[in-house]
């Protein structure tokens, strides 16, 4: 990985922290292309990160940096360079002290840090705060809108995909008289989901009411039985 | 040919469709049978229902989060041609074009669409922590899923769910949030 200069790295916290510049083309100008470049080159280092940078725009936010303004790669930048001046300055400065409070996993990478005494050159201090931030990101508490589409999108699936399951085996078991009285059910289910939403509704079928015998009904075809057997008897006899 | 067996025009069942996800029972049921009967009699050896549930979740999917989807042809026309092109991908025996040719299209390629998902684990425990967060009731599932999956605006979904207005809902979606976070983390961590 190539070495961020002093020059690029003053710029950048200017940039950055002291909200010198307006936009990235005054940040471009005032750092000269060749510069400029070099960093984005450096960026392509770290663009596995890009995608969760919205957890790192939450730690500088909550380090109270002014980060909205910003454009994504540079606050990439903006971590990984202060960090590295914050590893150099001895860990002391408060931006550290607070995003470690935000986690512990931090702490003991720091700390881990601070033991080895090989992360003297600003290389290894680099390649150590991607390692660190890389270890940050598995314990991240934020869930992205992209990450949360997709399970939404794998658990619809899922759902439904019971859902047919349940309908092809009801339909492998249906019966012609199991047929007749879900067709009516279901009339009545979708009339009334129709009359919810103010639908306007057209049936192919109506629906067939139940044939049901009164008690009436009932004596009466006894009766008539009776008397047409009575009859009967009586001729025969 | 009149081959739909139930009582919606295509028209009404895509816009039930938009606003109510139970819509698709309907489509489902009304649709499975004659898809089923040109799909067996243009291709063996492949699993029939697995390819029509797809295609039934690829019709779904463009017509709930995709706002310029529209319908070229019928529902059925549609759905036997997502079929047979997914059936042609997985058919190991040559397909015997049959029969039913005016009832669908060679120019529909859709499909469903894979997800890549980077962080596996994560994914996993937040469709798990979907599941919970349905189970339990309340609005907290209908509020995330039709932000997340039918990307619809805080002002629908409010409309939708009978909120006061489009603050009162981002509020609750914040909390539905939480309530979702916390139950993926913890399964993270189990």
């Amino acid at each position: 990985m190539r070495i961020l200069d002093k020059v690029t790295l003053r710029v950048i916290e200017e940039h950055l922290f002291n909200s010198e510049f307006d936009d990235q083309k005054d940040f471009q100008q005032r750092l000269g292309l060749e510069r400029y470049e070099a960093l984005m080159f450096e960026l392509q280092e770290y663009a596995v990160l890009k995608n969760n940078l919205n957890v790192f725009m939450v730690y500088l936010s909550k380090a109270g940096y002014p980060v909205k303004s910003l454009n994504l790669e540079l606050c990439l930048v903006s971590i990984v360079v202060r960090l590295a001046d914050i590893f150099e300055a001895g860990f002391k400065t408060p931006f550290l002290e607070r995003l470690s409070k935000e986690n512990e996993l931090f702490i003991q990478c720091v700390n881990d840090l601070r033991k080895d005494n090989s992360t003297d050159t600003k290389q290894d201090y680099l390649g150590g705060i991607k390692s660190l931030i890389r270890q940050s990101m598995t314990n991240q508490d934020e869930l992205s809108d992209e990450e949360l589409s997709q399970a939404f999108l794998l658990y619809n699936r899922a759902y439904w995909k019971r859902r047919f399951r349940s309908i092809d085996r009801e339909k492998s078991a249906e019966t012609p008289e199991r047929v007749i009285l879900q067709s009516y059910n279901q009339s009545i289910k979708w009339r009334e989901m129709a009359e919810d939403k103010n639908t306007v509704v057209s049936y192919n079928t109506k629906p067939k009411k139940p044939v049901s015998i009164s008690k009436w009904g009932l004596v009466v075809i006894v009766l008539t039985i009776a008397v047409v057997v009575g009859v009967l008897w009586w001729w025969l006899g | 040919m009149d081959f739909r067996m139930g009582s919606y025009s295509d028209d009404e069942l895509i816009e039930l469709m938009k606003t109510d996800p139970e819509a698709l029972d309907i489509v489902y049921r009304q649709y499975r049978d004659y898809s089923l009967r040109f799909l067996k009699n243009i291709f063996r050896g492949i699993n029939h229902e697995d390819i029509f549930h797809d295609a039934v979740l690829v019709l779904y999917e463009n017509v709930c989060t995709k706002p310029n989807f529209t319908l070229t042809a019928s529902i059925q026309t549609y759905l036997n041609s997502v079929c047979r092109n997914m059936a042609l991908k997985v058919s190991t025996s040559e397909a015997r074009t049959v029969g039913f040719e005016e009832h669908f299209q060679d120019d529909i390629a859709d499909e469903l669409e894979p997800v890549e998902a980077e962080n596996q684990a994560r994914i996993s425990a937040i469709v798990k922590a979907i599941d919970v967060i349905k189970v339990a009731g309340g609005k907290c599932y209908e509020i995330l899923s039709r932000f997340y999956f039918l990307k619809q605006r805080m002002e629908q979904i409010a409309y939708e769910l009978d909120y006061t207005n489009a603050e009162n809902a981002k509020q609750q979606k914040a909390r539905c949030l939480r309530r979702l976070k916390i139950i993926t983390f913890s399964r993270l961590e189990s």
